[in-house]
């Protein structure tokens, strides 16, 4: 998903969920944080690294493909973006393979409503944060957040289902500069590489951004699927997305006592239902403009822009003991949270795919420096 | 492409190097290390891709692709293995023939990567022709099996500059989010 979906489709969701405009806008604002908050942004306002939830494609084409980069790589993908579905899955195969398959990303996991849970009563910044991968659950589930030939590979079998029922094959290229092209069905996608850990490998990079498009349906053979077809359909699974949302934001709000996975709030939704239905069944590749007008009209206000420096004045220019107050620091917190119960959960499936992870005793602090924030708050 | 292939790019060019000294220094004997070399590399990254191929790519779509790679490298390796009696002409036609095939495989890939719109191609393509060129150019020469040995020497250096060029290049990625 992109930032049409994560900024102002949130936005909407939580104003649909009955949050005010200024609170749906920071939540929209934190779930497309998401995506922009690298190490080279934390750096630039010297914040915790850990704290990262997406890598730029300056730090991909740097990243170390040894145990640690991967383990790195896996915290930020598999958290933020793939959140892996069943981590105790059996499946026959090696260990190897078995911890691969096991962080294939899907809906309506546990993980996924871990990640709401964790989030109420943090804030609109936690709450923005768990709208971003929850979204992302439904954009790109069937692949895995880490770097993997034997799950992440797609083939020339790859066909878009369009709105008449014809087919068409979609053409992958390797052109990082060109513009996807839905009109000829031309799509980048990154080049097919033998070995297990290239980052060429990582999520659904084999298939591009095509996946990341509300109008896509389709049908492709993913790598591990056994020669087993998966038909995608984008425009129901954003709409389930976006009720899903709702749903959740609502308990966010502490509007319902309990999560539960696998609930839409679809009454929400039925005033606007169909324009809803048309920006997601249209062919383009930035719907923004679309979902803003949505969004000024459910709520009456014009919808900003997305700024990435919005609030790194106020971080930067916060005391030591004021950060973690800031909306800045709360986003961080919310990410280290996220982190580190994402890494506890695949260390405990027996995996070492995303690093280690210790539990704290309550008493002397063990493992990486950054995740003390979360024993003090 | 990460440090790590970065760093196995300039240590695959630094052996070229090597070897290529280890025959202009000794045009008639030299071949018979390199030709160790090359086989103990064969049989590294064939015995890898096997194990690979069982432990994962075998439940992968179109996994048996790595398998009749990792057989190929294997079958290719053992060969090598087998040339120690080979009178020294042959030897190096076949190192020349090896050096002439990763030509053919560069300019395949080139076509791929035009295809897919990379701006990569130029470059491999230069290199399977450079490469091809040399090859072909070496059966002018073949009865003189020391000049043989210096026009190897003349394609392992051009691949060893490759190799650092690739290596120092910097790749574009998909970005995913």
């Amino acid at each position: 998903m992109q930032k049409d979906f994560h900024y102002y489709a949130t936005y909407c969701a939580a104003y649909l969920a009955g949050w005010s405009h200024d609170d749906s806008l920071k939540i929209a604002y934190s779930a497309q944080l998401v995506d922009l908050c690298s190490v080279t942004f934390l750096r630039s306002i010297k914040a915790p690294l850990q704290a990262a939830t997406t890598q730029s494609q300056l730090e991909l084409a740097d990243a170390m493909t040894d145990i640690v980069g991967l383990q790195d790589i896996t915290r930020i993908w598999a958290s933020f973006h793939f959140l892996p579905y069943d981590l105790n899955a059996d499946i026959k195969g090696s260990k190897l393979y078995r911890n691969k398959y096991r962080l294939i990303c899907n809906v309506n996991g546990e993980p996924a409503a871990e990640t709401v849970r964790i989030a109420r009563d943090h804030g609109t910044q936690a709450a923005g944060l768990a709208m971003h991968v929850l979204a992302d659950t439904w954009a790109h589930r069937f692949f895995a957040g880490t770097p993997s030939l034997v799950i992440n590979n797609t083939n020339q079998h790859f066909y878009e289902i369009m709105p008449d029922g014809s087919e068409r094959q979609i053409k992958f290229r390797h052109s990082a500069s060109a513009a996807d092209d839905p009109v000829q069905g031309l799509y980048t996608s990154s080049i097919l590489q033998y070995n297990e850990n290239s980052i060429m490998n990582l999520g659904h990079g084999r298939a591009g951004h095509f996946p990341d498009y509300s109008f896509a349906k389709y049908r492709y053979l993913p790598a591990w699927g056994d020669y087993e077809e998966i038909i995608k359909d984008n425009p129901a699974d954003y709409l389930n997305s976006f009720c899903q949302m709702i749903y959740a934001l609502k308990y966010l709000r502490g509007d319902i006592k309990d999560f539960e996975t696998d609930r839409y709030d679809r009454d929400a939704i039925i005033p606007v239902e169909n324009e809803i239905n048309a920006i997601l069944n249209k062919r383009q590749t930035d719907a923004c403009d679309d979902w803003a007008a949505l969004g000024k009209k459910l709520s009456g206000h014009d919808i900003e822009d997305h700024d990435l420096n919005r609030y790194t004045d106020e971080y930067i220019n916060a005391g030591e003991d004021e950060k973690d107050d800031t909306y800045l620091g709360k986003f961080i917190l919310a990410a280290l949270k996220q982190k580190s119960m994402v890494t506890n959960r695949i260390f405990r499936s027996g995996s070492r795919l995303a690093g280690y992870s210790v539990d704290y005793n309550g008493q002397k602090f063990k493992g990486i420096r950054d995740y003390k924030k979360l024993t003090e708050k | 492409m990460g440090k790590m292939k970065r760093f196995e790019l300039i240590l695959k060019a630094v052996l070229m190097i090597l070897a290529g000294i280890i025959i202009v220094a000794d045009p008639e004997n030299g071949y018979q290390i390199v030709t160790a070399i090359l086989c103990l590399s064969l049989l590294i990254y064939g015995i890898r891709m096997l194990i690979y191929y069982l432990t994962m790519a075998r439940h992968m779509v179109g996994g048996r692709l790595i398998l009749f790679v990792a057989v190929i490298e294997l079958d290719f390796a053992l060969f090598t293995m087998t040339l120690s009696d080979v009178p020294k002409l042959y030897v190096v036609l076949y190192l020349l023939a090896i050096n002439a095939l990763s030509g053919v495989i560069e300019i395949l890939r080139s076509l791929e990567s035009r295809r897919g719109g990379a701006s990569t191609w130029k470059l491999n393509m230069t290199h399977g022709i450079i490469n091809i060129a040399i090859a072909v150019m070496s059966l002018v020469f073949i009865k003189n099996t020391n000049m043989l040995s210096y026009m190897y020497c003349l394609g392992l250096f051009y691949s060893a500059a490759i190799n650092v060029i690739r290596a120092l290049r910097r790749t574009a990625i998909v970005y995913v989010a």
